[in-house]
């Protein structure tokens, strides 16, 4: 079947962003909080997919860079009495050095053990801060910065880094960084005699998605206010991560568009009900993954060609 | 991109200028009409009220389980004394309005507690919010209030890690200090048993096991306790033989701990395994509950010190109804065939202090409630509760001791008091051995 983008895509990602770009305006508080979780998943779910939909590094340590760049964010604003946004920044700068370091570990494995390597990082670095006096150990920290931001302006930095993931994945893809990536991922072998530069690219990808997550994770604890060393490094996080992404369509980019929508939704209902909630998101993800094995977005791609950002150019 | 515009024209509707154009020309639209909308969207909030709502994140699962055992038994019983003659009088409505809660779980994780708090506060539109039970519930629930600008009142949780938080506007605070209430409670304890003064230490990696370690380096080393500390231990270790080792090697006889209930279970089973067994062990948390010291099976409970934070001893009642506290714990008894629980007191307080800032308030207006708070000044079933300049208020605090009990199968008698004579002693401090 001939794939080709939805007529009317761009009509539609223009309403969609238009929506979002005024909730402030018309949406209650309660709109405004659910907007703000989507935006931000939306951004850490994206990076997830960026990495182990197309660069095939397969990752479980996503909370090293949520943990840091959050904890960055928080450390900086409360000792050093930075401007909170410049912060947010800096949480993003740090996580890609952080990245950098692990890559001279855990670029040297391939599959599995590369996932276990960023687990273990993010382990690591759970411990550490958990010990840490300078972070007042397990006790957490209160963010408290010197202009604390309105929800509003909140918004607006959650929207920013949302549909900046978008953007920014969509750009890879249509780069010749994009068509690399996915040949390595149908065969790295064959690719890199094609002449793929393998380990540059999925670096790249590697510290693209370290600033995103680290960015988004200084949004995240900024409206959280309280950051504890065994939430923020939580395994949780990434587990929330594949979900979405699973659920939505692995390797698409719309994908993890639907999967947060249907997530935050979810969670929203479900948690009321307590441990049952997440008894019903094992089982939705089980009966997706048996009915659609590519997602809801993967499984529309493939029965009828539906597509709205390709990372194709035919 | 620009190569499926040319690519494509014949299929493709509109390329990137046009999109650009119409795009504009409908983001200009949408902003005109929202200007309209939200009194659509907004409103329906003041004008039909027919109640108060309080917002109550509760830790109903999860290690903390055990503080919320008592929701919403005594949420229930303050809520139908406040509601008997029509509830809260608001001025501007003219009429009484009755009380309501809307209880979410926490799950004990303090993450989901400020979500909790939140969704409370923009979806349920919650007037007032009540929060209880540990840091983990109370530090994140009370900094979600401030920033939402909602009157916050909460209870039973030490002062310290709360005040990290501070200053607070909207928040207000009861419950003892670690510094001023449980370090001489607790070192009271020990000076009762003759020891060597060599104190094991036990700690969780959590807001309160941080800030206890820290105030008792400081202040049991001035008394002439020696303590040997291997650190904090994260929540749900399994294997405490290195810390026990290093007590038995260094001769503690005094045991000092604060972890969740679980994990006092599993060290304190190694301890006996080990053969290490303190003439004084003083547990903050994980020993309040009957469940727990039931849970520790055999006689392992005997001995065992806590802190007691309220009791049917207490000798305080109800503003609400004149209740006194070994009447609550008598009805309790009655419909629930359990033990009296110390969280009870302070779950009922918390509605009398609300319930009394509401009546003073005579408003739904969120800063005259809060100013109606900070004037708090009642005599509650925890004992008087007046508010500092800092927004907290401190509450008596004892010592007590596990030992085998008449109708259950463990009491907790209150063995030291000397911080609050006015609360009677049921028994003598004995050594555990």
């Amino acid at each position: 079947m001939v794939r080709r983008p939805f007529k009317y895509r761009w009509y539609l990602l223009g309403f969609i962003f238009i929506l979002l770009a005024t909730v402030p305006i018309w949406g209650s508080d309660y709109v405004l909080l659910l907007g703000l979780l989507f935006c931000l998943y939306v951004a850490l779910s994206q990076m997830w997919n960026l990495l182990t939909g197309y660069s095939g590094l397969l990752s479980l340590g996503q909370q090293a860079f949520i943990g840091f760049g959050g904890y960055t964010m928080a450390v900086t604003t409360n000792y050093y009495g930075i401007n909170v946004w410049l912060s947010i920044l800096t949480g993003g700068i740090f996580s890609v050095f952080l990245a950098l370091f692990m890559s001279l570990f855990i670029f040297r494995m391939r599959g599995i053990f590369f996932a276990i390597g960023t687990w273990i990082f993010a382990e690591i670095l759970l411990l550490w801060f958990s010990n840490w006096e300078f972070v007042k150990y397990g006790m957490g920290l209160f963010i408290k910065p010197p202009n604390p931001p309105s929800m509003q302006m909140i918004y607006y930095a959650s929207l920013v880094m949302g549909v900046g993931s978008v953007a920014i994945v969509y750009l890879i893809l249509r780069s010749k960084i994009g068509l690399g990536l996915m040949a390595m991922r149908d065969n790295e072998d064959v690719s890199q005699s094609m002449g793929v530069e393998i380990f540059r690219s999925k670096l790249f990808c590697f510290l693209v998605a370290a600033f995103i997550t680290g960015a988004t994770a200084g949004v995240l604890y900024v409206f959280q206010i309280f950051i504890q060393p065994y939430k923020a490094f939580a395994m949780d996080w990434t587990v929330s991560l594949v979900f979405i992404v699973i659920i939505g369509g692995i390797g698409t980019i719309e994908g993890p568009i639907v999967g947060t929508f249907i997530f935050i939704l979810l969670n929203q209902y479900l948690s009321e009900y307590g441990h049952i909630s997440l008894l019903l998101l094992g089982s939705i993800a089980i009966a997706i993954i048996l009915v659609a094995p590519k997602g809801i977005m993967g499984t529309l791609q493939e029965k009828t060609g539906f597509e709205i950002l390709s990372p194709r150019r035919l | 991109m620009e190569d499926t515009g040319k690519k494509k024209k014949g299929t493709e509707a509109l390329n990137r200028r046009d999109f650009v154009k119409k795009s504009a020309i409908a983001a200009g639209t949408v902003l005109a009409a929202s200007n309209s909308l939200p009194k659509i969207i907004r409103t329906a909030e003041a004008a039909q009220r027919d109640h108060i709502l309080i917002g109550r994140p509760n830790p109903t699962t999860g290690p903390l389980a055990g503080f919320g055992e008592g929701s919403p038994w005594a949420d229930e019983i303050a809520i139908k004394e406040i509601n008997k003659n029509g509830g809260i009088y608001i001025k501007k409505l003219g009429k009484k309005l009755p009380i309501k809660i809307k209880m979410i779980d926490t799950e004990s994780n303090p993450s989901k507690a400020g979500e909790a708090a939140a969704r409370l506060i923009v979806r349920d539109k919650v007037d007032l919010m009540l929060a209880y039970h540990t840091p983990d519930t109370v530090n994140p629930v009370t900094a979600i209030c401030e920033r939402y600008k909602m009157p916050s009142i909460s209870l039973d949780a030490p002062l310290e890690p709360w005040l990290g938080g501070g200053p607070y506007k909207w928040a207000y605070h009861a419950f003892w200090s670690v510094e001023k209430d449980i370090v001489p409670v607790y070192t009271g304890i020990w000076d009762e048993i003759k020891t060597n003064k060599k104190v094991g230490v036990l700690m969780a990696n959590d807001p309160d096991g941080v800030s206890w370690s820290k105030v008792f380096k400081e202040e049991g080393g001035k008394m002439g306790y020696e303590l040997f500390d291997l650190g904090r231990f994260p929540y749900g270790l399994q294997d405490f033989s290195p810390f026990i080792n290093a007590w038995k090697k260094n001769k503690c006889e005094i045991l000092l701990a604060n972890t969740i209930p679980p994990d006092f279970i599993t060290a304190w089973r190694q301890c006996k395994r080990l053969g290490f067994v303190p003439k004084v062990a003083t547990v903050g948390k994980a020993l309040l509950f009957p469940s727990v010291a039931k849970a520790l099976g055999g006689d392992l409970a005997n001995g065992i010190s806590t802190e007691v934070w309220w009791s049917p001893h207490h000798p305080f009642s109800s503003s609400l109804s004149g209740m006194t506290a070994k009447q609550m714990c008598d009805r309790w008894t009655k419909e629930t065939g359990k033990e009296w629980l110390q969280p009870l007191g302070f779950k009922y307080a918390g509605y009398e202090i609300a319930a009394d800032a509401l009546k003073r308030a005579a408003s739904l207006d969120k800063d005259t409630i809060r100013q109606a708070i900070g004037a708090t000044d009642i005599k509650t079933i925890v004992g008087p509760i007046k508010y500092n300049s800092e927004n907290y208020a401190r509450t008596p605090l004892v010592g007590g001791q596990w030992a085998k009990g008449t109708t259950f199968p463990w009491d907790v008698k209150i063995t030291y008091n000397k911080t609050a004579p006015n609360i009677p002693k049921t028994g003598k401090t004995f050594a555990i051995s």
